[in-house]
């Protein structure tokens, strides 16, 4: 078979070949969650520490891998060779390559402690957010502006952001790469992160994901941050505060009463029980002429109040899933996974497991629980929820 | 199980010429093994420590006010005795006294299960009475904490106020047990001492299996490792209880 | 010295049956660490289905081969059976088997106690693996964070939580015994600084085994009464936290990579010498930066909890003791490379994997320095990256070790030589296959993939580089078959061994292939690290009689012939080992009365060993 000689000849030709192939493929494809391409201090300050430690690193590698190789090839046995030269050892030596790695090992650790205190240097006039982990979604709060939000997170570019990270049950991790390096939400506790995301003419939408494993579609908990100038930001503030607007030829049925103010420290006993979905309620009386209003109405008779808030909608004050309030503004529905359309909305209705498998609004809602009326009911309500 | 550490030709047990290192193999292993439960018992005890603060913020018990310190103080003497009497078994076993071998083996069993009892009283205790605990908040803001059983409230409270300076408001909690679920110390305190206690039902069970040993005869200045090892252990587990009783019940 | 082939079987007069109970009852420390080995090959098999199974899952993006569910199994179960149920028994396999032959010694200090282990790791390894079967596999990591491992549903966790409990008995008793065995059982002249390096390996690996396997032990167990019992520790809505758990679990968690990377060291530090026909480079250095190791190695647990929240000065702490480590893990790689360095390099499997394994682990080692910087750390930690960065270490590391060891020591513990183009293929495609497959991890992780995830939306630039590394884990799978079909075909086809195929060093070499029951008829007396080579190659050696290497507190029984007394062999550790499973069985489905009875079982093993220890 291959000697070793024939073997290594082989994958060094290959070699080149491999690097233009990785250049091409970085090259062209789009990396929104790139740690690379940064559009905040935070993951500003890291690349360029990373940068000064992959050098070394490159180095390091070149040297040592090439001694190796060069070892390796240049010792073969050949048949004349007798015993080597015994050697045991050479304490100088030794101790010289003890030396320069540590200073080597010195270097980087320096470098290091001073990122580390740029990164934890002092903030102005921050805006605070709270962020909230649920399984398998996002809670954003903006306590000074009275805001509940989820899963699309705004913040005004060139400004110190605050956060405050917890989670409603297990550990999940907040992590937007281009923006900041992450930090854990975990329950029981509350974590601060802060960044401040560069400057920018129009609104940019930044992905991030769930870093940390929290179960079941652990993989599907993305989240996006619409960075936007501070007079946009304040628009969108302005519109979120807004309570939904009720669909034409409804009538409240209920009291308002008082929205949730802030999250409550981990509490998966305190957590809405999950509502059995009625499929056999009776529908009422008067049916509202819109669609949105047949939304509206199914929006209770089929359970959705248990789980999800809608502001203006006094039974909907449920956290087990994300706030709806305005969902018809975000450029993404599911956590990140789908672009907000129509279609996409349908598609969720329609079989939340198929395109979630396991998460919890499919406990309640599965195929063939909303015919195909109340789905385009359901939709047109979402829709009008801006 | 007569003739477990027969050793017919060495004289001393303490040194075994045939060894690298000139100890028992035996014994040696069992330090090793004792090492490794320190290790254990080292993290029971730091899960107790951080679980402290965190119980007292939460309202749970203080366990400076309920655990009976005169009990347990009675019972880590009884333990320390316990290990005396052991000692004094290894040295009749080396004079060959066998006698006495029985004599001190028995009293370190006797001792052992009167620290079991013991124990069983003071968990009985805790399990069925209720306590509350009390807090204080003090103007300045510093919060102070007591335990209180419950029967006593009433009068404990009124006490309580009265001691109180002016404007500090004082609470009581909920009356509850101490038991394994009921709070965060229960759940830690239990444990440690459970596991304790396991440890020293496990070492009278292996004394028990010695002292009828010794009483057919099997036991001599020949075989005393046999002794030794058991003794190693029963001091063990004594260690143990000292380092348990002075971080829950001393500081 | 006599040169033997295999001794052949006495025709007429074994059962079928016989084979069998050798193999079950046995305490011969060469019969335990060939079970050790083959079992930990068919667990590794499975782990490597494991992956496979996600790979191909994660080749395509938003690929619905495998549900949610099924995937969190399969990694959790990955993990938990690649480090519990394959790497470290590979380890100790090979432990088991040489330890006493490089001591000169003719058993382990306790035999039964050297069955006992390796009854707990199979019954233990079969136990967790049940879970597959009986409702569900464990689901929530390798590492099992709280508060998710504690309210995960169904059975899956509580298989987890006992499974190492009951695997975890098994590595503490193992442990203890190659301690023991190590201190007092060497042959005459052996001091300790003429060890064997493979020796000195095992050596601190136990230590560590035996101070961190308490803090798993004391997690698990609270975690089975937070599970089961209703309390809560790591339950943050009672008031427990999810960091204790943190701590306890990576306060055992770091030293357990070392304890799978310390014998590969010593592996890789006898093979090199003996194919560059040298002695190895600065022995006292390895020795003691092995030493070294393993004391740092339990102040750097919470480098894996850089994000948690510590605070930037625990941070730094912890990133100044992981990055010191480095020094002496870096070091021992010039000692190894200076040992090829003007040697007679002869290129046969063992030394292939050798290098391979030099070459691989300079990158693990690259990346985990990375590692250990806190910011750079908060962007890479929970990513791609640390997956590369581990199966650098562990597989081209660990793995790579143990198969250059498995291909050096086979002959001696087969009397055959596995075939060496089957192993230059092996060799070939893993090593292409591992670049493959994780080299390109690395960048993922940089560009933003986390871990742990089971697919993976189109658009964000994942597509391409997951696919080249599924490629490569199918190239290691293949790789993996070339193995099992080498291993296969040995045992008929190979070609006989003589007792010193490698022009080998150590005294191990000086016995035949296989050796006999007892070791050595004969042995130098030691007056270097290289006994077998001065044999060979220095002054006339004076021969010896083996030291009556009796297991501690033996009777001391002179036979008229070797003078060597071996305790006979034993049912009762696979009795007692039984008993523990029972028992587990019995605290899965809370069974009183099955506690009870694997109770029972247990102690009348322990009665059983008890009095026929003191028949020795």
């Amino acid at each position: 078979m291959l000697s070793f000689g024939k073997g290594l000849s082989r994958c060094m030709g290959l070699a080149p070949a491999l690097l233009v192939v990785l250049l091409l493929a970085a090259c062209g494809t789009e990396q929104p969650q790139t740690t690379f391409s940064t559009q905040g201090n935070n993951a500003r300050e890291i690349l360029s520490l990373y940068n000064i430690i992959f050098y070394v690193a490159i180095g390091v590698f070149v040297v040592v891998e090439g001694i190796l190789i060069y070892s390796a090839f240049r010792y073969r046995r050949r048949p004349e060779d007798g015993i080597p030269l015994q050697i045991h050892g050479n304490q100088p030596i030794e101790i010289i390559w003890t030396i320069i790695p540590a200073i080597i090992i010195l270097f980087i650790a320096t470098m290091t402690f001073r990122t580390q205190s740029i990164l934890v240097a002092e903030t102005t006039d921050p805006l605070r957010v709270t962020v909230v982990g649920h399984q398998w979604w996002w809670e954003f709060q903006y306590p000074d502006q009275g805001v509940v939000t989820a899963n699309e997170l705004h913040i005004p570019a060139n400004r110190d952001i605050e956060f405050t990270l917890q989670s409603a049950d297990v550990i999940h991790s907040f992590w937007f790469p281009r923006l900041s390096g992450k930090t854990d939400a975990i329950p029981g506790h509350s974590n601060r992160l802060t960044f401040r995301a560069d400057e920018v003419t129009d609104r940019t939408l930044i992905r991030g994901q769930c870093a940390e494993f929290c179960g079941g579609v652990h993989a599907q908990m993305g989240m996006y941050a619409v960075v936007e100038p501070a007079a946009a930001f304040e628009q969108w503030i302005e519109q979120q505060r807004a309570e939904a607007a009720l669909p034409a030829g409804v009538t409240q049925t209920v009291e308002a009463t008082a929205p949730v103010e802030e999250s409550p420290i981990a509490t998966t006993e305190a957590a809405t029980p999950i509502p059995d979905v009625d499929v056999t309620q009776p529908t009422p009386a008067v049916q509202p002429a819109s669609l949105e209003g047949r939304g509206y109405e199914l929006f209770r008779t089929k359970a959705c109040t248990g789980c999800h808030a809608i502001a203006g909608y006094p039974e909907a004050i449920g956290n087990i899933g994300p706030d709806l309030t305005h969902v018809n503004s975000r450029e993404h529905i599911v956590a990140g996974w789908l672009e907000n359309s129509p279609d996409n909305m349908r598609r969720w209705l329609r079989d939340p497991n198929e395109v979630k498998p396991g998460n919890i609004m499919g406990t309640a809602i599965k195929a063939g629980t909303l015919t195909e009326d109340e789905i385009e009911a359901l939709t047109a309500y979402m829709e009008s929820l801006k | 199980m007569a003739q477990i550490y027969a050793q017919e030709h060495s004289d001393s047990q303490q040194h075994n010429p045939t060894t690298s290192l000139g100890l028992n193999s035996r014994k040696l292993g069992l330090w090793a093994f004792i090492s490794s439960e320190v290790m254990f018992f080292t993290a029971l005890i730091a899960t107790y420590l951080v679980m402290k603060p965190r119980n007292l913020e939460l309202g749970g018990p203080v366990p400076e006010q309920f655990l009976g310190i005169q009990l347990t103080a009675v019972l880590a003497f009884i333990l320390l005795m316990s290990s005396l009497t052991m000692v004094l078994a290894l040295a009749a076993t080396e004079r060959n006294d066998q006698r006495g071998i029985r004599r001190w083996l028995f009293a370190t069993i006797v001792l052992g299960l009167l620290f079991l009892g013991g124990q069983v009283y003071e968990f009985n205790k805790l399990w069925s009475e209720e306590f509350v605990t009390v807090t204080t908040t003090l103007p300045d803001g510093r919060v102070e904490r007591q335990g209180v059983e419950a029967r006593e409230l009433e009068g404990e409270l009124v006490h309580i106020r009265e001691a109180a300076p002016a404007g500090a408001e004082v609470t009581a909690g909920q009356p509850q047990p101490v038991t394994w679920t009921t709070s965060l110390f229960g759940a830690s305190f239990f444990t440690m001492t459970g596991f304790h206690g396991t440890h020293v039902g496990i070492g009278v069970i292996w004394l028990s299996i010695v002292l009828v040993m010794s009483m057919r005869g099997a036991i001599s200045s020949k075989n005393s490792l046999t002794i030794e090892m058991a003794g190693l252990y029963w001091h063990f587990v004594d260690l143990v209880w000292v380092a348990i009783f002075t971080l829950i019940y001393l500081i | 010295m006599a040169v033997t082939a295999i001794p052949a079987p006495r025709v007429g007069e074994r059962r079928w049956w016989h084979a069998w109970w050798d193999w079950i009852t046995t305490v011969d420390h060469k019969k335990i660490g060939i079970l050790y080995i083959l079992t930990a090959v068919v667990f590794f098999t499975v782990g490597g289905i494991d992956a496979l199974l996600m790979r191909i899952q994660l080749g395509t993006p938003e690929n619905t081969l495998l549900s949610p569910q099924l995937y969190n199994e399969l990694f959790t179960m990955h993990g938990t059976t690649m480090v519990f149920l394959a790497l470290m028994p590979f380890n100790v396999g090979l432990a088991n088997y040489l330890i006493p032959l490089m001591l000169g010694a003719n058993d382990m200090a306790f035999p039964r106690l050297n069955a006992l282990s390796y009854w707990t790791f199979l019954f233990g390894g079969l136990f967790l693996s049940s879970s597959f079967l009986l409702g569900g596999a464990p689901d929530a990591g390798w590492f099992a964070y709280a508060p998710l491992s504690t309210t995960s549903a169904g059975d899956g966790m509580d298989f987890w939580v006992l499974g190492l409990q009951l695997l975890g008995v098994g590595s503490v008793l193992g442990a203890l015994n190659i301690i023991i065995t190590v201190f007092n059982l060497r042959a005459p002249g052996m001091k300790f600084n003429r060890m064997p390096l493979f020796v000195w390996g095992q050596l601190v690996t136990s230590f560590l085994i035996v101070f961190a396997f308490p803090s798993i032990t004391v997690g698990t167990v609270l975690m089975y009464f937070d599970r089961n019992f209703d309390t809560a520790f790591f339950q943050p809505s009672k008031g427990g936290d999810p960091l204790l758990w943190q701590h306890l679990f990576w306060f055992f968690g770091h030293p357990e990579v070392y304890i799978l990377i310390l014998p590969s060291f010593g592996i890789i530090s006898e093979v090199l010498p003996v194919f560059s026909r040298k002695p190895i480079f600065g022995y006292a250095f390895i020795a003691y930066s092995s030493v070294a190791i393993g004391f740092l190695g339990f102040t750097v647990w919470a480098h894996h909890m850089f994000a948690v929240g510590m605070g930037p000065l625990a941070n730094a702490a912890f990133s100044a003791t992981s990055m010191l480590i480095a020094v002496p893990t870096g070091v021992k790689i010039f000692n190894w490379i200076a040992t090829l360095w003007g040697g007679s390099l002869n290129y046969r499997a063992p030394l292939l994997f050798g290098v391979g394994f030099l070459f691989l682990f300079i990158i693990g080692g690259i990346s985990g320095v990375m590692l250990g910087s806190p910011p750079v750390d908060l962007q890479v930690t929970d990513t791609y990256f640390v997956v590369a960065h581990i199966h650098y270490v562990f597989f081209g590391g660990t793995m790579f070790a143990f198969f250059a060891g498995m291909y050096y020591w086979w002959p001696k513990m087969f009397g055959r030589l596995l075939s060496e183009r089957l192993g230059k293929m092996h060799f070939w495609l893993m090593f292409v296959g591992m670049n493959l497959a994780f080299f390109p991890q690395h960048y993922l992780g940089l560009i933003g993939m986390p871990r742990r995830i089971y697919t993976y939306p189109r658009g964000l630039g994942f597509d391409f580089w997951n696919l080249i590394s599924t490629l490569g884990a199918l190239t290691i799978a293949l790789g993996m078959v070339v193995f099992l079909v080498n291993i296969a075909l040995a045992r008929r086809n190979g070609e006989i061994a003589n007792p010193d195929p490698w022009d080998g060093h150590t005294l191990e070499w000086a016995t035949t292939s296989p050796p006999p029951p007892h070791n050595f008829d004969a042995i130098p007396v030691v007056r270097s690290r290289r006994p077998v080579w001065d044999l060979k190659y220095g002054e006339a050696q004076q021969m010896t009689a083996p030291r009556d290497a009796k297991a501690a507190g033996s009777a001391d029984v002179h036979d008229a012939g070797h003078g060597i007394h071996l305790p006979p062999p034993s049912f009762y550790p696979i009795t007692l080992a039984f008993g523990l499973t029972v028992a587990s069985y019995a605290l899965l489905y809370s069974s009183i009365i099955g506690i009870f009875i694997g109770i029972s079982i247990v102690f009348t093993a322990i009665a059983g060993l008890a009095s026929q220890a003191a028949k020795d």
